[in-house]
């Protein structure tokens, strides 16, 4: 017999209602959060969901949660201020493509490399929807839209791949479609130490109605993850972007401010002194 | 006969040490209970470049350089034509150049000084030493300072070094000592209210804003590095480990701000330093602050602009980007400091001001206030009342953007349970749900407003000193030229009022009319080509008819004679 | 893998972790708690998009799996007993969000919930054939009667609306731009 668990994921929904497309897989990801939450017995007080810009970055007001709604493409740099100053405290960024990785796109790369103990849950739908459907950096390169008729011509970004070479600690994509897997892959990244990069693919059905079609696409990676970084940089090379599950955890310590010396303030004044 | 203030420049290349000989020299007279201010001008290069050490040492508090150099120290003379016009040496004026160091150059001899042949480097090589150190006991032996202070603070410049190198110091300032007296030079400093040293503090403003961050309680900085900013972070860093704060260096001026407003959030008071080109990367972040109601303080280290501009020198003219620059109607605080000294007090206030009012301040300090090195009295302890109002045990009906009365409305911190709320940069309602109703809006707006506009400032909202119909108006460090410029017309008999604002937004209309009671006359004062103070008064207060303007850009200084002497030409008519 | 060999392995998992009856009416007790959930918020998703008839719809069938989940209560109206721990059976009969639409039609709606219901047949038809005890394979049985009715009955209500015109999902307004 179990202990009675501390809180279900009912717990972490707000009373305000989503605004988004009856469809979006953001929906699934934000009842991965309560399942996540709620099985790491996280008091909802203890959690804090940080976002930027876009249709998934509304997340915050959607959980019973302390959260920060900021500017477009910052949500990393708010998560990593909060996490260092209340290093107690569950810290998860989330948001989209757009916003993680073409406008926030240096903050990623330096949260990666910085490795403090956030998990960064980038739902991607490979368009800009809140701005009507326009080319993200994971877009495909003949996706033909408005303002870039014909595609961008582009070569896609690659968020894994940046992750893992930025040095990010655990690296891992998940499928909004399966919301439980989604909600196991975002308790990992939690527990994992440092930083934890999770892409969940969450279509766009408003915009990207093809994308209705990746449940058929996306599969389980047929290996488990690894904590090789040469290993998972070369399954990376063939990956289609449609493999799920842990590439790669690591083990680098998580990045902590030293701690205080205990001294006051009156004590900094010894070298003002003519 | 003895001078109540002496100015001179140490000026050298590559290598010749002269901003150190210039510090140590600055330490020596603060030690010996004299005022002073050191400023630098230097060339671009990162090491190795052409430099001078501005000195003004005086026995009466001093904020500002004066009209004219009494004396300048030249070790060598390499590019000292890019400086020229900064050196206000005259005909009374003295030189001493080593006579290695070849001809005088065309753009300093034309000045006219006296020119004192000593062969600095000479001197050096005879005792193992370095010119620079005969330079300090050349300009010691001037000013009429006691070796004992020099020979300390070439203690304190070299410690950890070994002895040879050390009784070499010791040999070349003695040498440069005797050398310094032999000569005939008009420079000794007169003693007058010089007060115990022990009250004495020597700092530059971006170490004395640091200071003022941790007093007023800031334990978080993110920052990016940028000239003249980085000293107030380099301080902070170590200073915060001290007292148990962070500092993190961040990857852009984007980052450095949204992780000072996500500590804020977690109740942690934050702060984030830069200059001109950090700030507009910064500022749709502050609007973030405005609109989610984070307290976040935002110093700001002006330097020339427009662009990349000049980094290295000063500039009065991120006064408009400061008070205009947040897209939407966003009530926030800016306020400046009056001297190097008040950098701490300004900063601390700042701080109480930003947590009072959980709204973002900046602080416009600018590259003469912060990298200049001042001596001044060590700033009285002040605890501020108030500070952040905190919610620790929220009801079932909590609401974080609460009408309240005076508009501020308690905060939670995260850990409070059923605290939880979502900060926003979306309009929203009380509760803090994403809102687009329009009397959300209104409500919220006027709230934000009404918390800025209502709060009590006090005293502390200015500076302002004297009577008379004739008021010169400044801010920051131009008010320290002007201070002195209406001292000397005061005894000139002339009845001139000081106001030099320190808060700068929100607006204080009344305070200010009450200020310019009587006054039927202005004079603006500001390094602004644009005139952006000017614009500014014209924009928000009532002025008399009769306004002049002084305003022209950081690349020189303003002299307290010429501002007396437009004060007192305006006097006449 | 197809929704039917998910459905098996997940009829696998439980049948594996199930010790008793107490735990069956757990589970039981989860599944159609959950799926009254998610009908709620379904509902709620449909009036926030102004489609009134199918939002009613949702929250009918949110009482409906509501009823389901009390029948589960003990006599005092306390719920069954914590389910073993590990057990991922989540979803046996929730709809997706993935599939909603702004403008479905009620048609649409009910074919959702039928799937529900098929998916919570083919759950419990697995359990009653592959559940090691006895009587849990008999429990199994009766909840596969149990939910074989309620896809007649989805059926039958799905007759009382007509199918979608080619044109359903046709908006001559652009989305929202901010």
């Amino acid at each position: 017999m179990s202990a009675a668990p501390a809180y279900v994921a009912k717990d972490y929904k707000s009373d305000v209602k989503p605004v988004w497309c009856p469809g979006c897989g953001d929906f699934s990801v934000l009842a991965a959060f309560g399942k996540a939450f709620a099985e790491l017995g996280l008091a909802p007080e203890r959690v804090a969901v940080i976002s930027g810009i876009g249709c998934s970055s509304r997340i915050p007001a959607y959980t019973r949660t302390y959260g920060f709604h900021g500017v477009h493409g910052r949500a990393l740099a708010l998560a990593t201020g909060l996490k260092l100053a209340r290093p107690e405290l569950t810290v998860v960024a989330a948001g989209g493509d757009g916003d993680g990785f073409s406008i926030g796109g240096n903050h990623f790369l330096h949260a990666c490399r910085r490795n403090v103990d956030l998990t960064y849950v980038v739902m991607d739908n490979r368009v800009y929807g809140m701005t009507k459907g326009q080319p993200s950096p994971t877009t495909e390169p003949d996706w033909d839209s408005a303002l870039s008729p014909g595609g961008t011509g582009l070569r896609p970004f690659n968020p894994l791949v940046i992750a893992l070479a930025s040095g990010a600690n655990f690296v891992a994509r998940a499928f909004s479609g399966d919301p439980n897997a989604c909600a196991a892959m975002i308790v990992a990244a939690i527990r994992h130490p440092g930083f934890s990069f999770v892409e969940i693919l969450s279509p766009c059905v408003t915009f990207r109605p093809d994308q209705r079609g990746w449940k058929e696409q996306v599969r389980q990676a047929p290996v488990a993850a690894t904590g090789d970084p040469a290993r998972a940089a070369r399954r990376l090379m063939t990956d289609d972007g449609f493999n799920l599950g842990v590439l790669y955890q690591g083990d680098r310590l998580p990045y902590r401010p030293p701690p205080g010396e205990g001294a006051r303030p009156a004590d900094l004044e010894a070298e003002f002194a003519a | 006969m003895a001078r109540h203030s002496i100015s001179l420049a140490l000026t050298g290349s590559g290598g010749a040490g002269v901003m150190t000989a210039g510090n140590m020299l600055l330490d020596a007279a603060a030690a010996s209970g004299c005022h002073g201010l050191m400023t630098r001008s230097a060339g671009p290069q990162i090491r190795g470049g052409e430099a001078a050490a501005l000195l003004r040492l005086a026995d009466f508090p001093i904020d500002s350089h004066d009209d004219r150099l009494d004396l300048a120290i030249a070790v060598d003379w390499e590019n000292v034509q890019r400086f020229a016009a900064e050196l206000a040496l005259d005909k009374q004026s003295a030189i001493v150049a080593d006579p290695a160091a070849g001809e005088m150059p065309a753009a300093i001899a034309a000045k006219g000084a006296r020119l004192l042949a000593v062969p600095l480097k000479q001197i050096a090589k005879s005792c193992n030493g370095r010119p620079n150190m005969v330079a300090l006991g050349v300009a010691m032996a001037a000013l009429g300072l006691d070796e004992g202070f020099g020979l300390k603070a070439i203690d304190k410049t070299l410690e950890g070094r070994d002895a040879k190198t050390i009784e070499a110091s010791y040999a070349a300032f003695r040498a440069g000592l005797a050398a310094g007296a032999a000569l005939d030079l008009d420079c000794r400093l007169a003693r007058g209210q010089t007060s115990h040293p022990s009250h004495r503090w020597v700092s530059s403003g971006n170490h004395a804003a640091g200071l003022g961050a941790i007093r007023g309680g800031i334990r978080f900085v993110a920052a990016y590095p940028i000239t003249p900013a980085s000293e107030v972070l380099e301080w902070l860093a170590p200073a915060l480990r001290r007292v148990g704060g962070t500092l993190v260096q961040a990857e852009d001026e984007l980052a450095s701000i949204n992780m000072a407003i996500g500590a804020s959030f977690g109740g942690v008071p934050a702060l984030t330093a830069t200059s001109g080109p950090g700030l507009s990367l910064m500022l749709e972040s502050i609007g973030l602050a405005v609109a989610s109601e984070t307290p976040v303080v935002v110093i700001d280290v002006m330097r020339g602009g427009p662009s990349t501009g000049i980094p290295t020198k000063s500039e009065q003219a991120d006064l408009a980007i400061a008070i205009h620059g947040l897209h939407g109607d966003a009530p926030h605080l800016v306020v400046a400091p009056l001297s190097v000294a008040d950098c701490l007090f300004t900063t601390q206030w700042a701080v109480h001001l930003a947590e009072s009012t959980q709204a973002p301040a900046i602080v416009l300090s600018d590259q003469f206030l912060g990298q200049a090195r001042a001596v001044f009295e060590r700033p009285a302890d002040i605890a501020f009342a108030g500070g952040r109002r905190i919610e620790t045990a929220p009801g079932a009906g909590y609401a974080r953007y609460a009408l309240t009365a005076d508009g501020v409305s308690p905060m939670t911190l995260p850990g409070t349970p059923g605290g939880q709320y979502t900060a926003d940069g979306l309009e929203h309602d009380a509760r803090g749900t994403p809102s687009s109703r329009a009397d959300d809006h209104t409500a919220q707006m006027a709230k934000r407003a009404r918390k800025l506009d209502g709060f009590d400032y006090g005293r502390h909202w200015a500076e302002i000193d004297g009577e008379g119909e004739i008021a010169v108006l400044s801010w920051g460090s131009t008010a320290g030229a002007v201070r002195e410029a209406v001292a000397r017309a005061r005894a000139q008999g002339l009845h001139v009022r000081l106001i030099t604002p320190r808060l700068l937004l929100p607006i204080q209309p009344a305070r200010m009319a009450a200020a310019l009671e009587g006054v039927r006359r202005v004079l603006v004062v500001e390094q602004s080509e644009g005139a952006q103070f000017h614009r500014y008064l014209r924009a928000h207060y009532d002025l008399p008819k009769s306004v002049e303007v002084m305003a022209r850009t950081g690349a020189l200084p303003f002299r307290p004679g010429e501002i007396l002497g437009r004060i007192a030409a305006g006097g006449a008519s | 893998m197809s929704a039917d060999d998910a459905m098996r392995a997940a009829a696998r998992k439980l049948a594996a972790a199930i010790r008793d009856a107490e735990d069956f009416r757990a589970c039981v007790f989860a599944i159609e708690s959950e799926a009254a959930e998610r009908y709620a918020e379904l509902a709620d998703l449909m009036a926030t998009h102004n489609n009134r008839e199918v939002a009613a719809l949702f929250r009918r069938l949110a009482e409906i799996e509501g009823l389901h989940a009390r029948k589960m209560l003990a006599p005092d109206g306390s719920a069954p007993r914590l389910l073993p721990a590990g057990i991922d059976f989540v979803g046996a009969e929730t709809v997706s969000h993935e599939a909603m639409h702004y403008l479905m039609t009620p048609r649409q709606a009910l074919a959702l919930a039928l799937e529900g219901e098929c998916k919570a047949v083919a759950l419990f038809e697995a359990l009653a054939e592959g559940a090691a005890d006895p009587a849990i394979r008999r429990l199994a049985a009766e909840m596969a009667v149990e939910e074989r009715g309620h896809v007649a009955l989805v059926q039958a209500w799905m007759t009382k609306f007509p199918e979608p015109e080619a044109d359903w999902d046709h908006d001559p307004d652009p989305p929202r731009l901010d």
